[in-house]
């Protein structure tokens, strides 16, 4: 070895500073479940906007922030720092709120002509229309209303992209991560659901 | 170019990202054609909204509780099997804690002075080096060569630690880094690890190298570091041609608390150590098994300057409970009384 003298250390007072998610993880896959708790307490309000801009709903997202943690916890033992923590976290989310939508698109097939009972009579099936009504817009009368709005109706993978991409900052080679995806895939999946919004939002020009 | 091609290309044309002749042709797709100009007029103006910020809304206050009280009730994931790693450093640690502790009062130990270029008092591993810790999520690990190392413990608990890598042959340097990695700070890649924000560097050496030499890495001094840090080893060797070709190897000792340790100056052997150690009344010196064969198996000169070994052994007969007796030439063997 050189005699090179090595940088002295600064051994002014001890900051001490939060541990690491890494150190966390493993203190988890070890069974301290107090160290889960503080991976809780460092990604709840990331992991629960993330999962409301995919959902749009308060409910449904507290439901699906939930299940996140908890498969996360579950599967801790499987975390090999491939990726960072919190990508691991989007993927689940994102995983769970597509199963979920597909569970409900099945659970919740039933036929337009279907007669729905009420007491004392039957009418027909009511669907919700979740476009934007004037009124809606009137209440939503904000910008961030309408955008919300606006990727609320594109298709759940291309809405998972652009909250990832627009909302959360993620870039195209972390979303692709995220959603198991090659880049280009993202990148022209993105496109699309661009192209789609871009309409989408024109309607509302006069808002802007 | 056809307006669907147009289409195709307004997330690259809008992020600048298309090959210059292709943007070229978008470009005078969009001034003939008065539909996609407004389409990408349009488009624009959507990617302008969505890069605005939102707001963030509160976790519900239920959601943690919610999600401690649903995993009080699943298994402890510590029952599931831990990710098996192939990096002995980790499994190292496993089973040799015990053996240090077993190992404390009757190992003779051969040890070299020169050779044990100890310039670091380390963490105490008790309960940092461990089983299994991962590399930080953003850098994988891929030393896979082969691990030595040692241990040198204090009554107080302080680990003094040498490792040594065995690099591939053909190899003309290597250098080693020891980073002391920054709690909470994202590393993108190995390079990250000179920027200051995020790592800090404790001990950086060079050496040439002969064939399949290993080389010894003292870890640098650690001091007064906030606990749940992480040591990052970084091995560069250079090519044969000495050009920048280099492979680059990271391992990650996560070193939890870090509390004090005693500043020993880079260039001092085992007797400064001993030396600050004993002085501090505090020296009990721990090897473990493969450290013992790993010193018998070599020979090593006393430092140039140190007469046999009266000042060792009457330094550590007096102030500590190990003695020091000569083992043919200038090496000698730390013994437990």
């Amino acid at each position: 070895m050189s005699d090179a003298t090595p940088p002295p250390m600064d051994t002014n007072a001890p900051q001490r500073t939060a541990p690491s998610d890494s150190v966390l993880i493993i203190r988890c896959q070890h069974g301290d479940r107090e160290a889960f708790n503080l991976l809780v307490q460092r990604y709840e309000r990331v992991v629960f906007n993330f999962a409301y801009r995919l959902a749009g709903g308060y409910d449904d997202a507290n439901d699906v922030a939930q299940e996140a943690f908890v498969r996360a916890y579950s599967a801790i033992h499987t975390f090999r720092g491939d990726a960072a923590f919190s990508t691991w976290l989007f993927r689940i989310t994102t995983n769970i709120y597509l199963d979920e939508k597909k569970r409900r698109k099945l659970r919740n097939y039933a036929s337009l002509d279907d007669l729905v009972s009420l007491e004392d009579s039957s009418v027909g099936r009511q669907i919700e229309d979740t476009s934007p009504t004037p009124a809606d817009i009137v209440t939503a009368n904000e910008r961030s209303g309408i955008i919300a709005k606006a990727i609320q109706g594109l298709p759940d993978m291309q809405r998972a992209m652009v909250v990832l991409y627009h909302i959360e900052h993620k870039a195209y080679d972390e979303i692709a991560d995220i959603l198991d995806l090659p880049i280009g895939t993202v990148k022209s999946r993105l496109n699309r659901a661009r192209l789609a919004l871009k309409d989408k939002l024109y309607e509302y020009r006069e808002l802007f | 170019m056809t307006c669907d091609q147009s289409h195709l290309l307004f997330t690259d044309l809008y992020e600048d990202a298309l090959p210059a002749v292709v943007k070229l042709q978008a470009e005078h797709h969009l001034v003939a054609c008065a539909m996609c100009s407004g389409s990408y007029a349009r488009f624009s103006m959507a990617m302008t909204l969505l890069d605005e910020p939102v707001a963030e809304l509160e976790a519900p206050q239920s959601l943690r509780a919610n999600v401690l009280a649903r995993i009080a009730e699943l298994p402890d994931p510590a029952a599931s099997t831990l990710p098996r790693r192939s990096f002995a450093l980790w499994s190292f640690f496993d089973h040799r804690q015990v053996k240090l502790a077993i190992s404390c009062v009757s190992a003779i130990l051969i040890v070299g002075l020169a050779a044990l270029d100890l310039s670091t008092p380390g963490p105490n591993v008790s309960s940092g080096v461990a089983t299994g810790v991962p590399p930080p999520p953003n850098i994988a690990y891929n030393y896979r060569g082969p691990f030595q190392g040692f241990s040198v413990t204090s009554k107080s608990g302080k680990v003094y630690h040498n490792f040594s890598f065995q690099l591939p042959p053909g190899l003309p340097s290597a250098s080693v880094s020891a980073y002391i990695l920054q709690d909470d700070r994202a590393l993108a890649d190995d390079e990250a690890l000179s920027d200051t924000t995020s790592a800090s560097l404790a001990w950086t050496d060079s050496q040439p190298l002969v064939g399949n030499e290993s080389i010894s890495i003292p870890i640098a001094v650690v001091s007064d570091i906030p606990d749940a840090s992480t040591l990052a080893l970084l091995i560069k060797c250079t090519g044969e041609d000495g050009n920048a070709k280099e492979r680059k190897d990271v391992a990650f000792v996560p070193l939890d608390n870090f509390r004090r340790s005693v500043a020993i100056p880079r260039g001092s052997n085992l007797l400064t150590v001993l030396r600050a150690a004993a002085a501090s009344q505090d020296i009990n010196i721990i090897l473990d098994d493969s450290a013992v064969r790993s010193l018998a198996s070599n020979s090593y000169a006393a430092p140039a300057g140190v007469d046999g070994a009266s000042p060792l052994s009457a330094l550590i007969a007096e102030q500590t409970r190990l003695v020091v007796i000569p083992h043919g030439g200038n090496t000698y063997a730390i013994v437990a009384p």
